[in-house]
């Protein structure tokens, strides 16, 4: 018995590097990567409709670019200062801090190495001080506390409903006044919230996470655009290595471009023509915020099967030699 | 999520089922989406119509419209000013009918407008007169729009337009503004004369600003009678308008109630109803087949000559045209004042709306005028219809990922490999094929400058577009021949059918929402043949399957389905020959048609031919004549 359990061991082990190629990134992945991102991103639909529609997405997008490649290159205090910048303009990408704490703490990715509180401390100081100090700056360049009003208060009670790609406007135009502060506080919290437990589950993937939570900013922002969507679209290329266990990327895609044609129809439906109404446009951004909840579930699905696998090889036998299946619980 | 997959990430269970049965599956649901159209017009499956708007109150007041000495005066002067200035030509006396309307009390005006056109050489000049009625007692926020296009056989309508002009300023109900237009060059006037309103300038349209406003249009009735002798028997109701828009149902209806009031009988594309008890019989359910045909294939290929009314939709403006036409039996009833009564009622109808048309249906077809299919009976025919499209590419799809992951793991990578790099490969084909669909929409608008004093007759401009449109599917041709055929692979052309299936369905799906009738007739006729356009090996496959492509190419298309109604509809069997010039003809004359709708109305026919469905159609060309040795 114990030498039918180490032989089917020993054959495990040297199964695992013959049929498992397709779970290790590849160098010539990572090479072609750079440019398919660069493709990826300078041809996306999304990204070219808001640079004619001139607005100032692409500043947040090339700031949480710059971020990011700070972030990659092991500067996590440069990654820090500008991530500072970028949740001054907008806010919400302050969840992305938490990744790069995350990575500075944990500094490798080796489940083995302590947890660096000092390090992961010292990172979200910087942040905030860098933060801090741009408010001051406007502050003293502006003279007064009153663009608080404009920005942050403006994002946080949401007071203009305009319709946009998110989910704020349809239900706040329906609840009652007197409800209002209690589903503001609810709908604000939905960002915040799930970063606690992604945070603990893919506290040694960083850039999954990072990823993630990009995803996570486009859908559940109060004043979502396309332009918001550019980045993790244009960063899908780089988990090559987990193409093989993302389900649903037909339905997603296909809900995307669906979504990129009907929007503006039913758009032009309801407000120039008159014949349609909000319920036709609300709908359809409905199934645009699904597609990208699709497309995060998948990446965390995929990521967390293919550590799995890192593990037990390619294919999971159990001690009778049969397939395991693996079920996500 | 869970029932997409199960949790071990495999496929659910039906998926498979359904990719066994794929086949059979789609003859299916092509078949049940016929049956569902066929058996949505049957009184059963559909409601009688009914008024969702209280505020209208039709046909509640009494009518009081009895000018009938008035209005033979107007029509008769008219006709004599016309015949004394004009002689045959007709043309339209501007300062008389602005010496007219100023003489009955209103606001008249004149706005000059100059149209440049491809195909027709040098301007259309033309002057709108219009007329506004201030609402007495109330502020000048809204108004209804009267419009009458001036034409040889349109005299009497003038007439009667003038006659209600001057009953109407006599009256002290009215909230909202009355606004009569009488237009010049029919629907290019009133393009011009609703571009200028609403301040929305349009390229190849110079309008003139206008004198004066009169607030939100609420709704708009144009009158169209032909100089018939009165009286008139029926009215018919014409509602489509250019892109397939239609107008609230609500204003239909209010058309009809107020057509049956006066004892005339209503009637849509000039087919009358089906009597009461022949309703639910074989020969009743063909009188509605036969409105609901024409009612989708109006929609379809909405152009802008059934009625002022057309060009109103791309404004927000429910409008709808009025065409009293037959032989009435007594003298008493079917009059121009009976008419002018009609009228009357509808615009007091309207007189009442507290807020613009917006309760019942704006998406619908209608067999009888009595009888409405809503957008919820008629959207499941494009499902089913598409439905087969959709199964198709998920099943090709499917079996691309099969074959890379079935094959044993070494070969795992390689396949892995040609599956992206043949998905990339057919990215080039994409980006052609739509290219192509772009030089073929831009080419009018590049051979005809509307600065520039050059202007192409409509048989260059046809030949210009047809030499493109047939010479462009050698291009796919030409591009595998060069390349090795290691890029092109099969997978690379099953990749391009799941593209092309896909792009097919979402602009199938996406035009049935916006004009139902060009989404069913090209889903009809499009969709069983893309789902069989497969690479085939045999010289009898790839010859059947280029025939039917052939078949579908847009201009083909355009000039087999023209000469099949030509043949349907001459009295006399035509020759072959004969047939066949005045198919081309029809064809010239609809494409030109098109390119002139596309620049002054707005519509976008041209653009879904071209941009649309050409580049699809070009993909399956490709497809279909791949080279693989």
């Amino acid at each position: 018995m114990k030498r039918q359990r180490s032989e089917v061991k020993r054959i495990e082990k040297t199964e695992k590097t013959d049929g498992n190629e397709p779970l290790f990134v590849r160098s010539m992945d990572v090479a072609s990567a750079a440019v398919v991102v660069q493709v990826c991103y300078l041809f996306n639909p999304f990204g070219i409709a808001s640079c004619i529609a001139m607005t100032t997405s692409v500043f947040h997008n090339f700031l949480i670019a710059a971020a990011l490649v700070a972030f990659q290159s092991g500067r996590p205090y440069v990654s820090a200062s500008v991530l500072a910048l970028v949740s001054m303009l907008g806010l919400y990408p302050a969840v992305l801090m938490v990744p790069i704490a995350l990575h500075y703490a944990t500094a490798g990715g080796n489940s083995k190495t302590p947890f660096d509180w000092t390090a992961f401390c010292s990172s979200i100081a910087v942040f905030c001080s860098v933060w801090a100090g741009a408010l001051y700056m406007i502050v003293t360049l502006s003279g007064s506390w009153q663009f608080l009003q404009s920005t942050y208060l403006f994002f946080v009670l949401v007071p203009d409903l305009t319709p946009t790609v998110g989910v704020f406007w349809y239900f706040f135009t329906e609840v009652f006044d007197h409800f209002r502060l209690f589903f503001l506080w609810v709908f604000q919290l939905n960002i915040f919230i799930f970063v606690i437990p992604l945070a603990l589950t893919l506290r040694r993937s960083p850039m999954m996470l990072f990823h993630i939570l990009l995803i996570l900013i486009a859908v559940f922002k109060p004043y979502p655009s396309v332009g918001d969507a550019v980045v993790y679209m244009a960063l899908l290329p780089i988990w090559r290595h987990l193409y093989l266990y993302i389900r649903h990327s037909f339905l997603a895609a296909c809900t995307m471009a669906v979504f990129a044609v009907l929007a503006p129809v039913m758009w032009k439906l309801w407000i120039q023509d008159g014949s349609a109404n909000a319920n036709f446009y609300f709908a359809i951004t409905l199934a645009y915020c699904t597609a990208q909840i699709f497309l995060l579930t998948d990446l965390l699905y995929a990521e967390l099967r293919h550590r799995i696998h890192m593990t037990h090889g390619i294919r999971v036998v159990d001690e009778s030699g049969t397939e395991a299946k693996i079920a996500l619980s | 999520m869970r029932s997409l997959t199960r949790s071990d990430g495999r496929p659910p269970k039906w998926l498979n089922g359904l990719r066994r049965k794929a086949n059979a599956l789609c003859a299916l649901l092509y078949v049940a989406g016929l049956i569902y159209l066929a058996c949505i017009v049957w009184p059963s499956f559909n409601d009688r119509t009914y008024f969702s708007e209280n505020a209208l109150l039709p046909g509640l007041v009494d009518d009081e419209f009895v000018h009938r000495e008035r209005t033979n005066t107007f029509a008769k002067q008219l006709r004599e000013v016309v015949q004394t200035r004009y002689g045959k030509e007709y043309g339209m006396p501007h300062d008389w009918l602005l010496e007219q309307l100023e003489s009955i009390g209103l606001e008249a005006y004149a706005q000059n407008f100059t149209a440049f056109l491809p195909g027709i050489s040098g301007a259309v000049e033309g002057t709108n007169i219009f007329a506004v009625m201030r609402a007495a007692r109330a502020p000048s926020v809204e108004s209804i729009v009267v419009a009458v296009p001036f034409r040889s056989n349109t005299l009497g309508s003038i007439g009667l337009a003038l006659s209600l002009a001057s009953f109407c300023r006599e009256q002290i109900y009215w909230s909202k503004d009355l606004i009569f237009v009488f237009t010049e060059h029919e629907t290019i006037g009133m393009q011009a004369w609703l571009s200028a309103y609403h301040r929305l300038p349009i390229s190849s349209l110079k309008a003139d600003p206008l004198a004066a406003h009169g607030g939100a249009i609420q709704a708009a009735l144009a009158l169209e009678a032909t100089d018939g002798s009165t009286p008139f028997s029926n009215v018919d109701i014409r509602y489509n308008m250019i892109n397939g828009q239609l107008p609230n149902l609500d204003l239909v209806n209010l058309l009809v109630k107020m057509t049956e009031k006066e004892a005339l009988v209503p009637t849509l594309y000039m087919q009358e109803d089906p009597h009461g008890q022949d309703l639910y019989t074989e020969k009743g359910y063909w009188k509605l087949a036969k409105t609901s045909f024409k009612g989708i294939v109006a929609q379809a290929f909405s152009r802008a000559d059934s009625g002022l009314h057309s060009v109103f939709g791309a404004y927000g403006v429910q409008a709808v045209t009025i065409s009293p036409y037959g032989k009435g039996r007594t003298k008493s009833q079917g009059g121009w004042v009976d008419i002018g009564r009609l009228l009357e009622g509808g615009l007091r109808s309207v007189n009442n709306l507290l807020e613009k048309f917006h309760q019942s249906f704006f998406f619908y077809f209608l067999p009888s005028t009595h009888r409405y299919v809503s957008i919820g009976v008629f959207m499941p025919a494009i499902g089913l219809l598409m439905g087969p499209v959709l199964i198709k590419a998920l099943c090709v799809w499917l079996d691309l990922n099969d074959e890379g992951e079935s094959s044993a793991d070494g070969d795992a990578k390689a396949k892995k490999e040609t599956k992206s790099e043949s998905a990339l490969a057919v990215l080039p084909l994409i980006v052609i094929a739509h290219s192509c669909g772009a030089l073929l929409y831009f080419l009018p608008y590049l051979l005809f400058n509307a600065q520039a004093s050059i202007s192409t007759n409509d048989q260059q401009l046809f030949q210009a577009i047809a030499t493109i449109a047939i010479t462009l599917p050698i291009c796919p041709w030409i591009i595998q021949r060069n390349l090795a055929d290691k890029d092109f692979g099969v997978p690379s052309m099953v990749v391009l059918r799941v593209v092309a299936l896909l792009e097919l369905a979402l602009i199938v799906g996406v035009t049935a929402v916006l004009n139902f009738g060009i989404a069913v007739l090209v889903a009809i006729f499009v969709a069983p043949i893309s789902t069989i356009t497969i690479p085939f090996r045999s010289k009898i496959g790839w010859a059947l399957n280029s025939m039917a492509l052939v078949l579908l190419h847009p201009l083909v298309a355009c000039c087999v389905a023209l000469g099949v109604y030509t043949a349907l509809t001459v009295p006399v069997p035509p020759t072959p020959s004969w047939l066949a010039q005045r198919a081309f003809e029809q064809t010239v004359d609809v494409t030109v048609g098109f390119i002139r709708d596309s620049l002054v109305y707005q519509s976008h026919l041209y653009a879904f031919f071209t941009l649309a469905l050409f580049p699809i159609w070009m993909m399956f060309w490709t497809i279909v004549h791949h080279r693989s040795e």
